[in-house]
């Protein structure tokens, strides 16, 4: 099992709300887990925004989003790690995915695709496929429908660290 | 209306309305885990005529997987029969609903998405501008001083988890909190300006124990049997269903918990000295908010709604809010804002004519009168009720 050291990442004056980690296995086999997460996660989390319920509406929303993506990319054996920080109406997710040479391929990629001009219709494109729903249509929307800020780095080679930076309600310090 | 309750959302058919309603959280894993529901729209859809509803005004969660299906079966649907128009209608409480259906319309413009609540309530425009403050929080310090002697009859007591619907400013909330020292209080209004208003209020006082949410009172997301004690004050009489929000009452309230409503007959005003002016211009009112689809008559009626509604143990009281209560000018205060609402605001919208609404200003006027008359009486009556939710 792989432990991925990311306290050393900046967190640019961001505070710590809430993390854990959890074993690649238990989340390759539970497909319920992405809903459990991004709900236990958004609870917590919005008791003191301005409005709790509103938040927590959208913020489950998007880390379900998160959570699929990672749940239908093919992870290696490890510790999922998983960090939400906040500083003022900003929060912050970092998520650390053991995974191989192609999965970290697919979220550098991802991420590129969604800088990239065009990037609003390729999302409704995406969203409104007849086609098997491809698993970037949550990063996209994330980044088109949230306005989230996003980045992906490789980290010790064995994992990507994916960094989603979310302003759900304005005006909240 | 059947609904399927197997899994963590419902689905069911009005034929009547043709309204294709789903509620909960649908993140299935692929498409297939909700291939009845799908089915069971695109049934629906194909056989409806004209105008198909599909009510998304309590679908709290859905994954992409899930908005997928939904979507190509509408699309679908609008491909196969042009001679039916679908409208989507949501909550703006729920948030992410906005921004997915709204992307579904630009894509077939045959597809309306229309914000329910806004619909919902005829004449809530009055009373959510932020105009509205000042009558508010005074009417809440005259009805305050009988209230919470009032409040210990009908079940109201320390450490409990409270709900304060239609909260308006919240000032109520916080006066709960202080005087009964509640677990929890959870005050929801579907009026932003009164919210902002309240969590102001809230931070000046340094109050953390109250939680001010955006909602709407016909579809709340609060949790089933949660509060002990539920209160909705001179907000029933603001829809034009209060039935419905009395279901919604009664579902967030817990078994054994009591609901308490608070409510006006407008009509019943009174004042001396000019009496006949005073009564003409009340009589008015009650009919100028039935034209807006209110019944601010509704006060005496609360026995027969909360006993509709399922509760039992109904108890209730009525008590006049005076000039004698306190500083007469407050009572004042009040009917001039009345006047602005009533008069300048509602009737003119109404399309009265000037004879009319000098007439109605009049009686507004020798009810301020009457307040401030050093032998004067001014009145206006309340009626409060609760009932408990059976066990």
């Amino acid at each position: 099992m792989t432990d991925f050291q990311t306290d050393s990442l900046p967190d640019d004056g961001f505070k710590p709300l809430i993390e854990f980690d959890l074993d690649t296995t238990v989340l390759n086999d539970q497909w319920v887990y992405c809903d459990f997460m991004s709900s236990f996660v958004a609870n917590m989390v919005s008791h003191n925004r301005a409005d709790p319920f509103m938040f927590s509406n959208l913020l489950s929303a998007t880390l379900n989003e998160l959570f699929e993506t990672v749940y239908r990319t093919r992870k290696e054996a490890g510790q999922f790690r998983f960090r939400m920080l906040r500083k003022g109406s900003v929060d912050r997710i970092t998520m650390v995915v053991p995974c191989g040479r192609d999965e970290r391929q697919f979220y550098l990629k991802t991420i590129e695709e969604i800088r990239a001009p065009g990037a609003s219709e390729k999302y409704l494109e995406l969203l409104f496929s007849d086609d098997e729903l491809d698993r970037r249509v949550g990063l996209f929307e994330l980044a088109i429908s949230y306005k989230a800020q996003m980045s992906a780095v490789a980290v010790e080679d064995k994992a990507v660290c994916l960094t989603v930076d979310l302003v759900i309600e304005q005006g909240t310090d | 209306m059947a609904v399927a309750v197997s899994s963590p959302y419902e689905f069911g058919y009005d034929e009547n309305d043709q309204v294709f309603t789903l509620a909960g959280s649908m993140r299935p894993k692929d498409v297939g885990e909700i291939d009845a529901c799908l089915k069971a729209l695109q049934t629906c859809a194909r056989r409806a005529t004209g105008m198909f509803y599909l009510n998304v005004r309590r679908l709290l969660q859905s994954n992409n997987v899930a908005f997928n299906g939904l979507a190509s079966v509408l699309m679908q649907v609008c491909q196969e029969r042009p001679d039916v128009n679908v409208t989507i209608t949501m909550s703006s409480v729920v948030g992410w609903t906005p921004r997915k259906f709204n992307a579904l319309r630009r894509k077939i413009p045959r597809i309306d998405v229309v914000e329910y609540d806004k619909d919902f309530y005829p004449g809530q425009s009055f009373v959510e501008d932020s105009s509205f403050v000042s009558v508010l929080r005074k009417q809440t310090t005259m009805t305050w001083r009988h209230e919470k002697h009032i409040l210990l009859r009908h079940g109201m007591g320390e450490g409990m988890k409270i709900a304060d619907i239609c909260c308006g400013i919240g000032d109520f909330a916080l006066l709960l909190f202080r005087e009964f020292n509640p677990t929890y209080v959870v005050a929801l209004d579907h009026a932003k300006a009164s919210l902002d208003y309240a969590r102001k209020m809230a931070k000046e006082f340094n109050v953390t124990g109250v939680e001010y949410v955006y909602g709407d009172a016909a579809e709340m997301l609060l949790p089933n049997g949660e509060f002990d004690f539920v209160t909705c004050r001179h907000s029933l009489q603001v829809f034009d269903r209060p039935e419905r929000i009395l279901s919604e009452l009664f579902r967030i309230c817990k078994p054994g918990g009591r609901v308490y409503i608070s409510n006006e007959k407008n009509s019943h005003c009174l004042g001396e000295p000019r009496a006949e002016s005073i009564q003409w211009t009340y009589n008015e009112v009650a009919k100028l908010w039935k034209y807006f689809n209110m019944d601010i008559e509704i006060g005496p009626k609360s026995r027969r709604l909360l006993l509709d509604a399922g509760f039992e143990d109904i108890r209730m009281e009525s008590f006049m809010v005076t000039n004698l209560d306190g500083d007469p000018e407050e009572f004042a205060d009040v009917v001039r804002t009345w006047k602005d609402m009533f008069a300048d605001s509602m009737a003119k919208e109404r399309g009265d004519d000037d004879a009319f609404i000098r007439k109605f200003k009049k009686g507004f006027d020798d009810h301020i009168f009457a307040a401030l008359h050093p032998k004067g009486y001014a009145g206006w009556p309340i009626w409060v009720a609760s009932g408990r939710r059976p066990l």
